[in-house]
């Protein structure tokens, strides 16, 4: 060795570095392996981390069972606020007590004197009970003289009786002035004369409109009024020769349903753990990318000989290796306390079973592996750990969303929902908690959240460890828009993308406003102000944006010459595509038809008001003109021109801006059409061809409105098609003749060798 | 003797919203090995850039460097392997102990597990870790904590140590170690390029200099030759002298340094 005190320590140095570096080069798993192991190492030395994983699931879980637990008990406490009845001043007493005190208490009359708000000790509900008072109409049940009102959701109500009876005229003041909940008013007394006695008349119970407590008192009164009567009525038969056996009896009973009604606490449960297990991932996330770079010791990493995507894959075995801890560890910390708890039967429809826990933990492994890929790519950006956190706040409200979606009733899992991030995740989990998710389901979730690891893996890869993100400094918005000395050839494409995340929210809000401006049913005005705000954002702000950068409109927007050729091909183009479009729309239908996406029943009716309230030429104008020229000028001048770092660049560009051209084109109205994206992107592409091949706008633009113009015209085109003895028959949506598309893709690719002959050489 | 840093003509240009920013700009330098080059000049001149470029951390906008006869644009890992990149901004993992970080780095060079010992071992020895070697990295101080980044950066002993600020935030004493330990690099036969903006305590360790200034190299050769050019004792006067005559010329008409290869090899000579 070299470095050793002897002077002859040479002997190593003398060696070829070549021979060296070749020597012992160890196999990528190893190497990956090896990686991951230090990465695990340090991250579980971290208090943090463990912090995270070990102490906050057997903190919260225990703590949001009793939490849980006090508040149904507390629901169900025999000292919870009862329920005042007034009780009319002609009712017997007799009465009244059978209907304050319920059934029981003529079973242990001498109960009768006691205390009557307090149980006794062994009366006080279990948590079990109070799981299954919890667990909804099936499995409803009485606890002490807590009376369940079975056709009233909530817990059972205690009544109690008003200070004292009321004289009948004043009852209703007394529940308006909600000094009681409930009433009990006698209409008609009748005094025997004979006896003495008061023989009560009919009965009338009163509660407060629009108060469900009040509504669930009136109930729970009204059954055990009905419950005395029949009680007397038995009594009276028994004096009788008939007995009271001749009077049928009436028993409830309940029985599970087999797919038991997904209560909220389903939802929930699946939706914490999923929280959880993205809290495991977001610190060794943070710590391994941006905490890297941070503290200096990703600079000494990339200057290992190691490649960046081994280096990624070490920190992603260890990320998702905590992420998957605190899953387990979540898991089992709440199966036990749903166990301990008895939530376990409410939730869980065969209670816990290891096959329940299994599926349920692939689930989470998948989702750990998402979820960490996810934050890998969004942390390895950062370039400090208060940076990374900035950003994934926002990322973890936007996981939020989909949770919530999920939590609210009625929401089950389908085909479409099974590919939502996240939502599959926590929809699925409930389902295998309830014993009730369908295979294929499964495997749809599973699957396409690993298609979108594999497209979060990459996008971290691209960004890891990158040049720009190891040793740039980020420059500030105020940087970003201040205005430059010399002219330029391009937009930054920080600006470009900066204006593209501004416009998105704009869009959206600026489309829903339209109708607070002009009426919903004013179509014309809502056509020409949708056609003003497409020229405001897509074309005027854009071109505000390049004056200031001083990027000539030449370069930014592609306002060139071009060859005449170009523009005849684009016009055939314009001419026949639209065919296949459409054709492409008829076919994407049948897929979204079965994911259940397709809802479009809303937006086919605007389209028939708009052709019967609207003049044709605003229609044009409006929907073919403007947004052909103004999209053109966005997505083919100004995002082509910003994404291409140089002439030469292409592919990228292309597929970028087109895939957010057609994104643009699916929110319709404010609903998703999923079903417009593939034909809205082979447009896109088509028309991005003829931009970069032509290097002008003009020839795409032409082809852009005369498609538009043609799909919005099919009506009025009609006796045209006729005579050429084509039915379209496009109300129906149907699939265009066979022999009408052949011709049209013919011509299209007549009009595309067209545009070709005609490229900027 | 081998020149082990051959670079020739580097250029790094930063695309900023406000415009390019010509962070080094022609750069053309050789080290051959049993030298230590200074790379002098303020903060911001360009060093780090110059040596990120060398070590193939950064691609070059133009111009081309070899290391150890490897091409940094097409032979990176070859490059990496010969180089030890000693840096003061360079942190070390919290929660290992110098132990497992040199045995981690080792890992990552390949060093075999027999070697890997054996060098812990000379290394805890050379820059005296034993009384903290098994400790985790978090409790140790500043010059602990640089030692243990010089004995990590030569766990696989190179042939080129790039040293970056290696003394900023040192005292006295960490800082002679960081002196005593280069001179022992250079009797070892190490190629050395040693980054500073401490100006007299690289006058007394480097055998040739190279003063930046605004991505250029505007002055370079042995302390004889750059005394000649200068007409200046001392690098800190020339390097002031440099400063003034730059700042009262305009951006445009200041003439391009070309350090051709054959100034090089004068400055070498002498």
């Amino acid at each position: 060795m070299s470095l050793d005190n002897d002077p002859s320590g040479e002997t190593e140095s003398s060696d070829s570095p070549g021979a060296r570096a070749a020597a012992h080069v160890r196999s990528p798993p190893r190497r990956i392996w090896r990686l991951a192991r230090k990465e695990l190492r340090e991250s579980l030395r971290d208090r943090r981390t463990l912090a995270t994983l070990i102490a906050m699931p057997l903190i919260v879980y225990p703590l949001l069972g009793s939490v849980i637990q006090r508040f149904a008990i507390n629901r169900i406490d025999p000292n919870a606020p009862a329920a005042i009845v007034v009780f009319d001043g002609n009712i017997p007493d007799e009465i009244a007590t059978a209907i304050e005190k319920g059934p029981e208490r003529d079973v242990n009359p001498a109960d009768d004197s006691g205390n009557d708000s307090k149980l006794s000790h062994d009366q006080t509900p279990s948590l079990q009970d109070v799981a299954r008072t919890l667990a909804g109409p099936s499995t409803g049940t009485e606890i002490g003289t807590l009376a369940r009102s079975e056709d009233a959701d909530g817990p059972p109500v205690r009544l109690q009786r008003y200070g004292q009876p009321a004289k009948s005229e004043f009852i209703e003041e007394i529940l308006q002035a909600k000094e009681a909940d409930v009433a009990v008013r006698v209409k008609l007394a009748v005094r025997d004369a004979v006896t003495g006695g008061v023989t009560p008349g009919d009965f009338e119970v009163i509660s407060l409109s629009g108060d469900a407590f009040s509504r669930r008192a009136a109930i729970v009164v009204e059954q055990r009024l009905q419950a005395f009567r029949e009680r007397e009525v038995r009594q009276l038969l028994d004096q009788t020769r008939f007995r009271s056996s001749i009077m049928p009896t009436i028993s409830r009973h309940t029985v599970a349903s087999r797919t038991p009604a997904p209560s909220p606490l389903g939802a929930f449960v699946p939706l914490m753990l999923v929280l959880m297990t993205m809290t495991g991932a977001v610190y060794p996330a943070i710590d391994l990318t941006a905490g890297e770079r941070e503290r200096g010791t990703l600079e000494m990493l990339m200057a290992a000989p190691v490649s960046r995507a081994q280096l990624l894959t070490g920190k992603f075995i260890a990320v998702v290796t905590v992420a998957v801890l605190t899953a387990l560890i979540n898991l089992i910390a709440m199966l036990l306390t749903l166990y301990a708890t008895g939530f376990d039967r409410v939730l869980l429809a065969d209670g816990a079973s290891f096959r329940m826990f299994f599926s349920v933990l692939a689930l989470l492994v998948v989702f750990a592996s998402f979820f960490s890929a996810v934050l890998l790519s969004i942390t390895s950006f950062a370039r400090s750990f208060r940076e990374a956190q900035a950003w994934l706040i926002p990322l973890m409200l936007v996981s939020l969303a989909p949770g919530i979606l999920s939590l609210m009733p009625g929401v089950n899992l389908t085909a479409g929902l099974a590919i939502l991030p996240l939502v599959n995740i926590v929809l699925l989990g409930r389902e295998l908690f309830q014993g009730t998710a369908a295979i294929h389901l499964y495997v749809i979730t599973l699957l396409s959240t690993l298609v979108y690891t594999i497209l979060a893996l990459r996008v971290a890869a691209g960004v890891f460890g990158h040049d720009t993100v190891l040793f740039g400094n980020s420059a500030g918005a105020a940087l970003m828009l201040k205005r430059p000395q010399e002219k330029r050839i391009r937009v930054p494409v920080s600006v470009g993308i900066g204006w593209l995340v501004v416009l998105v929210p704009l869009f959206l809000v600026l489309s829903g406003l339209r109708s607070r401006i002009v009426a919903p049913e004013n179509l014309t005005g809502q056509l020409i102000l949708s056609g003003i705000l497409t020229i405001v954002l897509f074309a005027a702000l854009p071109v505000v944006i390049t004056t200031w950068l001083r990027v000539s409109a030449v370069n930014a927007f592609a306002l060139r010459r071009f060859h005449l050729t170009a523009l005849i091909g684009a016009v055939l183009l314009g001419g026949t595509l639209w065919t296949i479009a459409y054709q492409v729309l008829v076919f994407s239908k049948g897929p979204l038809q079965w994911m259940e996406l397709l809802n479009n029943t809303k937006l086919r009716e605007l389209a028939e008001r708009l052709t019967s309230e609207t003049p044709f030429l605003i229609r044009i104008v409006t929907l073919a003109l403007i947004p052909a020229v103004c999209e053109e000028l966005f997505f083919r001048g100004f995002l082509i021109n910003t994404l291409q770092k140089n002439s030469g660049m292409w592919l990228k560009p292309m597929l970028i801006s087109t895939f957010v051209f057609a994104a643009f084109h699916v929110v319709v109205d404010q609903s998703l059409t999923l079903e417009r994206f593939p034909a809205t992107f082979l447009l896109g592409l088509v028309l991005c061809g003829i931009r970069l091949s032509s290097g002008s706008i003009f020839p795409g633009m032409t082809m852009h409105a005369i498609s538009n113009g043609l799909l919005l015209s099919l009506k009025e085109l009609d006796p045209v098609f006729q005579a050429i003895g084509l039915n379209l028959n496009v109300e129906n949506e149907s699939s265009l003749p066979a022999w009408f598309l052949v011709t049209s893709a013919l011509i299209s690719c007549f009009g595309a060798a067209l545009v070709w002959l005609g490229r900027r050489k | 003797m081998p020149d082990l840093i051959v670079a020739a003509g580097l250029h790094k240009t930063f695309t900023t919203p406000v415009g390019d920013v010509h962070a080094v700009n022609g750069l053309s330098l050789t080290v051959r090995d049993g030298e230590v080059f200074g790379l002098l000049g303020a903060n911001g001149a360009g060093k780090t850039t110059t040596l990120r470029m060398i070590l193939g951390l950064m691609k070059p906008t133009s111009g081309k460097a070899t290391v150890a006869g490897f091409d940094v644009a097409s032979q990176p890992e070859l490059v990496k392997r010969s180089v030890a990149l000693v840096s003061a901004s360079a942190g070390l993992y919290q929660w290992l102990s110098p132990r497992e970080l040199m045995h981690y780095f080792a890992d990552l060079y390949d060093v075999t597990e027999e070697q890997a010992v054996l060098r812990v071992q000379q290394l805890t020895e050379l820059f005296d870790l034993g009384s903290f070697v098994d400790r985790p990295c978090a409790g140790l101080s500043t010059g602990q904590q640089q030692r243990v980044n010089l004995a990590r950066s030569l766990m696989h002993d190179p042939p080129v140590v790039l040293m970056d600020e290696p003394t900023r935030g040192l005292d006295i004493v960490g800082s002679k170690r960081i002196f005593d330990f280069t001179a022992r690099l250079k009797e070892m036969g190490k190629a050395v390029v040693f980054c500073t903006h401490r100006l007299e305590e690289a006058q007394r360790l480097c055998d040739r200099f190279g003063l930046m200034f605004r991505g250029r190299l505007q002055l370079q050769g042995s302390l004889a030759v750059l005394r000649q050019q200068s007409g200046r004792d001392s690098i800190t006067d020339m390097f002031l002298d440099l400063m003034e005559q730059k700042n009262s010329m305009t951006e445009e008409s200041m003439q391009p340094a070309h350090v051709s290869a054959s100034s090089i090899c004068e400055g070498r000579t002498e």
